[in-house]
This record gives structure tokens, C-alpha cells and sequence, in this order.
């Protein structure tokens, strides 16, 4: 067993060679795909369509090749079809389902999907936390951005941290700022650009000094979406270290470690494929493809082979921090790439750019999308009016300037307050693709 | 052999009247207020594998760890969703698709939120068993025929919910001893806290209902004032 001192939670499975890690998979594999089909309609249907069995599956490479895929359409298709709530997903008579959660509804409608109150992203985060600096008996600040999922109280249950508890709203900085001085948490948890925004307006307010405040804190776990440049540079000077983290395809959590060299997927818990957007072809690493996911952990989460919409660029290699699973980079939603004269263009092709401006540092920003290619990357950004020091023209000229320079592609910029853009929800969760 | 030091299972919040204060819990204090909602709850009489809304802030774990707890052991489903105004889609989704009997959390920025969303909260908690969370919710929905309307809140570092029967809070008051000071309601721990809560405000007005329950539950009742 690891002791405090180690890098790793657990290091046997963290660092378990990957032959070890397939072999588990598959041991772990053919009970799940039994409960799927068992206990979800959903998987049971789709199964029955591409006229394959779970007894039919004898190894991964059997699953890889043989096994179907499904994504949310699939999921909101049955709801609407079957009269079904959970989507196929589960039966709501099942005695061993207890919650049901949503997904945020970035892609659409939100999608539930259910959940057990011991789940593997409870295990993943642990392992993460470990990995960021959480011991046995130090305290964590907890500002989960949502109760949506409701409580998951057992990251710290396997770390032995005590989670102090705030809701993820800047007006609550003053008190957090009181119990990081009180308790000396050693983890914070979660950091967003909202709550970075709002931490920079407050230290300048106040003049609490950052690195004196944030001294006890070792880790900081930030999501939501990608870190900008500026917010780096910022967190750095104030003497915080930055993990960000993701979804794992709502299997589960992928978060970064002390290397900061992409998203580690615990893959005893789920398999990780790349697949062409298109088809079910592999992408090999490095290359963007689609994230599919299945998992192994929470059989009441029938996700067999499901496609998360998410681009990302796979890399199975050793990471320098040791940990043989899988790690990723995002590039972004399939359903968010757009064509411009024949140039694949993502939001976080954009974002930092827009960024980089005082006017609209809060990147705020939709791509206007009014055909399936455009000849034109139409942008509506959003902008701070109080913050402009020359004609609103002028800035949406800059703006067009940057991103031109940086896509090469011809640029068009309609400028419109942010708070018009924040009445389409949170900043993280505006929809950066729109219809013209 | 040293004597051991008991960590809380988390840290959550309070409210006195006039400043928030830190409430840790521990696994014990945890499981006795799971015991108390489950007593509750039970007043109601629901079948089992009943839906059960939730909405509540991601701090309000003084509240939400014992009632979902609660909700899981008596063998229903648990649904989430924010308390904001943002969150009105969600909570008619979860109304409309899975029908839940029950919804606790129910606040002013949610009733908002629906509104603003074009969704009657009428119709929308029409035949269900509605706790509110906070005055101005319940003060919108009393007096909507079909809405079994009740309170579910902290009165301090209490947690307290309102039975089948109504016309007060229930607070475990194995765990905790109620005051009435005038006419706000003080709140002192009895088993045994770290740290100490002794006879705190509540900034909440109102009074101690000691009498037999037609629930069958014999802890006191907390009535508001508003």
C-alpha cells in the first residue's frame, strides 16, 4: 500500500502496465456488457440492430471491431420514441437504480443519464486530488460549479481531506478567502474563469496579496473550458498551480497531473478510443478523432461505446509523471466545427485571441453559423463597454485583424455587450456555435 | 496512546441572523440527521422507487447529504438540479418526463426562472409534495389548491422538514435543543459538537410547537412567523 509520501493514490493500477490494463479491461468488460444489455432497453435495441450478442465478444479487439456505437441522439431518439425517461438507459422500477443525473445540455436538450452515489469519477477525482497535493486530515475547498449531479462527497472519503463547502458564485470569494485563512486547505476545488475573473476584481479591491492567501493552497483543479494564456500568466504570479480537468465522455473525470501533458483517462475504469467522426475507423495517436467511451466502473451508466462529440487527440505513451493510462487533448465538439472556405475551424481556434483584448477579455463570443461552409467566419463577440477607450468600430477592425492573422481566413465582427451574451447562460456554457 | 482527533466528514454552513458561520459534520451527525429525514419522509407515505427532485445550492450539504441519503435507503430515485433561475428547463424536464412525487428546494429564483421560461409552476407542481426553501417560494405557491405545500430548511444548524401534517418544521430534538428567545428561535447542540453551539440565533421568528403530531412524530415543531 502507497504511503502519504507517494506520488499516487494507488500506484499499482496508476502505473500497471498496459498489457495489465487490457487484460483487466477485458476481464471487467464481459460483466459489464451482460448489465447493459440486461438492465437497459437502450443498449439492448441497439445490440439487437447490429445483431450481436455479449456472449459474442471474447476480447477487446472483438469489441473494437464488433461492438456498436451509440451517441446522445441515439439516447433522446429512444426518450421521445418509447415514451422513456431515462432514455433506454435504465428501467426506473430497477431496485438497484437510485439517482439520475442530467448533462449539462451544452449539445441540446440535457440528457439524463444514471448515476450510483459511489461513482468512478468519485474514484477518479481521488486520484487526482492525490495527485494535486491532498493528504489525509488537510482540508480542500469544494465549489462544485453545479448540484446538478448532486453530491460527490467520496473523492474525499478515499483521500481522507475534509471538503469545505461553497457555491461556485465570485460573490462568495470574501468567505472563501476567510476559510483558506481559518482551515489552511492544501486543495481548491473548482476554479473557473468566472471565478478567476472574479478572485482578479477582488484582489485589486481589497489588496489581499495573492501569494500570501493562496500560500497554503497546492493544487487547484480548474474546468469549464480550456485555460486562457492570460488567466496562466495570472495564477502563476499569484503562486497557484493550475490542473485542469474534464469530462472523460460523462464516464467519468480526466484530469491533468503535476506534468500538465494532457488529460489522464483511468482506463481501468473505462475504455478510451479515438474513432473517425465519421465512421468507426481508428485514429491513430496523435491525430483528432471523435472520444469513445465505455465503461467499466458503473455498470448503472450503460455507456458501450459511446460517442462523446468530443475531438481530441489521444496519446497512450508513458506520461513523464509515470501513469501508463491514456491521456488526451480537447480540441473541441464535433458538432461545433465549422467549415470556412474549406478551413476546419474550432471556438478554441478563436478564444484566446478575443482574449487578448482589455475590451473583451471575458472571451465571450458565438461563431455565426449560416451554412454548412462559409466563405466568411462571422463572430459576435461580446465586450466590456465600460472597458473601451477607443470607437466600438475600431475594436471590432482589431478584433478582425487577430483572428484573420491567425486563421487566415476573411473575418467579420459584430460587437454586442456581454451582458447580452450572459443572458444565453453562464460564460462557460454560451453556445459558441450559432444559427445566423 | 493519544487521544484521537476526530475530523469532520465535511464543513457546510449556517446561518445566525446576521453572518454565516462554518457547521462541520461528522459522520455520526450526519447519520443521525439521515435517521430524522427518514422518519419524515416516511409521514408522506410514498411508494417506494418514487422520484425525488432535489434542488439546492452545491454549499447545502448540511441539508442535501441527509436527504439524499434519506431518499436512497428508502429505496426512491434521486433527481438534481441548481437552485437558479437558469436551471427552469431542467426542472421542468425532470417534472414533465419522470413525474416525481416530491420536490424539495423550491426558492424564489426558481419560481423565477420558470417564469421567465413561459412555465406555469401551477400547473408545473400541480399533485406533488412541494417543500420550499425559503419564505417568498412558499408565500408564491400557498394557497395553489393542488400543491401539498410544506417547508424543508435550515433553522440555524438544524436541519428541519415539514411532515404529512404540516404547520411546522420538525427538528431532531435528540440532537438539538430549541429555544424560543423573544419570539426568535435559538438553537443549542445536545449530543455532543465540536465546536459547541450554544443557544445561537437563528435570525428566524417564530415559535416552539411542543405538542402531539398528527404525524405520529414526537420532536417539536419550529412554526414560522412569516
Amino acid at each position: 500500500m502507497a504511503s502519504t509520501n507517494s506520488r499516487y493514490l494507488n500506484e499499482h493500477v496508476e502505473t500497471m502496465p498496459r498489457e495489465q490494463i487490457h487484460q483487466l479491461q477485458e476481464h471487467k468488460l464481459g460483466a459489464i456488457l451482460d448489465y447493459a444489455c440486461e438492465r437497459s432497453p437502450l443498449i439492448a435495441s441497439v445490440w439487437e440492430k447490429a445483431g450481436i450478442k455479449p456472449g459474442d465478444i471474447s476480447s477487446l479487439e472483438d469489441f473494437a471491431a464488433r461492438a456498436p456505437c451509440f451517441d446522445k441522439d441515439d439516447i433522446r431518439a429512444f426518450r421521445d420514441t418509447h415514451n422513456d425517461p431515462t432514455g433506454g438507459l435504465a428501467r426506473l422500477s430497477d431496485i438497484d437504480l437510485n439517482k439520475i443525473a442530467t448533462t449539462s445540455g451544452t449539445t441540446g436538450d440535457p440528457t439524463p443519464f444514471p448515476i450510483r452515489v459511489r461513482a468512478s469519477s468519485d474514484e477518479g477525482y481521488a486520484r487526482d486530488f492525490w495527485e494535486m497535493g491532498a493528504r489525509p486530515g488537510e482540508y480542500a475547498i469544494l465549489a462544485t460549479f453545479t448540484f446538478r449531479i448532486g453530491i460527490g462527497n467520496h473523492p474525499f472519503i478515499n483521500t481522507g481531506a475534509v471538503p469545505i463547502l461553497f457555491r461556485h458564485d465570485p460573490h462568495q470569494i470574501p468567505r472563501m478567502a476567510d476559510a483558506i485563512r481559518k482551515f489552511k486547505p492544501t486543495l481548491f476545488s473548482l476554479m473557473s474563469t468566472p471565478m478567476l475573473l472574479g478572485f482578479e476584481k477582488w484582489f485589486k479591491e481589497s489588496g489581499v496579496d495573492p501569494r500570501e492567501l493562496f500560500a497554503p493552497i497546492k493544487g487547484v483543479l480548474y474546468g469549464g473550458e480550456a485555460l486562457s494564456p492570460r488567466l496562466k500568466a495570472m495564477t502563476d504570479r499569484w503562486g497557484l498551480e493550475l490542473f485542469e480537468t474534464t469530462s472523460f465522455g460523462d464516464v467519468m473525470s480526466a484530469t491533468e497531473c503535476r506534468d500538465h501533458s494532457g488529460f489522464h483517462a483511468f482506463e481501468d475504469m473505462a475504455i478510451a478510443e479515438c474513432l473517425d467522426p465519421n465512421g468507426n475507423t481508428p485514429v491513430a495517436d496523435g491525430e483528432v478523432g471523435e472520444l469513445v467511451v465505455t465503461t467499466l466502473a458503473n455498470p448503472e451508466v450503460p455507456f458501450i461505446r459511446f460517442r462523446t462529440d468530443d475531438l481530441v487527440v489521444m496519446n497512450r505513451e508513458t506520461c513523464p509523471c509515470g501513469r501508463t493510462h491514456a491521456r488526451f487533448h480537447i480540441r473541441g465538439r464535433k458538432g461545433d466545427q465549422i467549415k470556412v472556405q474549406g478551413k476546419l475551424i474550432l471556438p478554441l481556434d478563436i478564444r484566446f485571441a478575443i482574449e487578448s483584448e482589455p475590451e473583451t477579455q471575458g472571451g465571450l463570443f458565438q461563431i455565426i453559423k449560416s451554412a454548412s461552409e462559409m466563405d466568411v467566419l462571422r463572430l459576435r463577440v461580446g465586450h466590456n463597454p465600460d472597458a473601451l477607450t477607443t470607437s466600438s468600430s475600431e475594436l471590432a477592425g482589431r478584433i478582425e485583424s487577430i483572428v484573420n492573422n491567425l486563421l487566415d481566413v476573411p473575418v467579420q465582427v459584430e460587437l454586442t455587450p456581454d451582458s447580452e451574451l450572459l443572458k444565453l447562460g453562464p460564460p462557460h456554457k454560451i453556445p459558441r456555435v450559432t444559427k445566423a | 496512546m493519544s487521544i484521537p482527533q476526530f475530523l469532520p466528514h465535511f464543513v457546510g454552513h449556517y446561518w445566525d441572523g446576521a453572518d454565516w458561520n462554518y457547521l462541520p459534520m461528522t459522520h455520526r451527525e450526519v447519520e443521525r440527521a439521515v435517521l430524522t429525514n427518514i422518519r419524515v419522509m416516511d409521514t408522506f407515505r410514498h411508494p417506494t422507487r418514487s422520484g425525488v427532485l432535489v434542488i439546492a445550492c452545491f454549499d447545502d450539504w448540511a441539508l442535501t447529504i441527509p436527504l439524499e441519503e434519506a431518499v436512497i435507503r428508502s429505496k426512491n430515485i434521486v433527481y438534481n438540479a441548481d437552485d437558479s433561475p437558469f436551471e427552469a428547463n431542467r426542472i421542468e424536464a425532470f417534472l414533465r418526463r419522470f413525474n416525481p412525487p416530491m420536490v424539495f428546494g423550491v426558492s424564489e429564483g426558481v419560481l423565477q426562472g420558470l417564469q421567465t421560461m413561459g412555465h406555469s409552476a401551477a400547473e408545473l407542481f400541480a399533485g406533488r409534495t412541494v417543500w420550499c426553501r425559503d419564505p417568498a417560494a412558499y408565500r408564491q405557491l400557498a394557497g395553489v389548491p393542488e400543491i401539498r405545500l410544506r417547508r424543508w430548511q435550515q433553522i440555524g444548524p438544524a436541519a428541519a422538514m415539514e411532515c404529512v401534517a404540516g404547520g411546522g418544521l420538525h427538528v431532531d430534538a435528540e440532537e438539538w435543543l430549541l429555544e424560543e428567545d423573544n419570539g426568535e428561535i435559538l438553537v443549542t447542540n445536545r449530543l455532543g459538537r465540536f465546536p459547541e453551539i450554544t443557544r445561537v440565533t437563528t435570525g428566524l421568528k417564530g415559535s416552539i410547537d411542543t405538542r402531539c403530531c398528527p404525524c405520529g412524530i414526537s420532536n417539536p415543531k419550529v412554526v414560522l412567523a412569516d
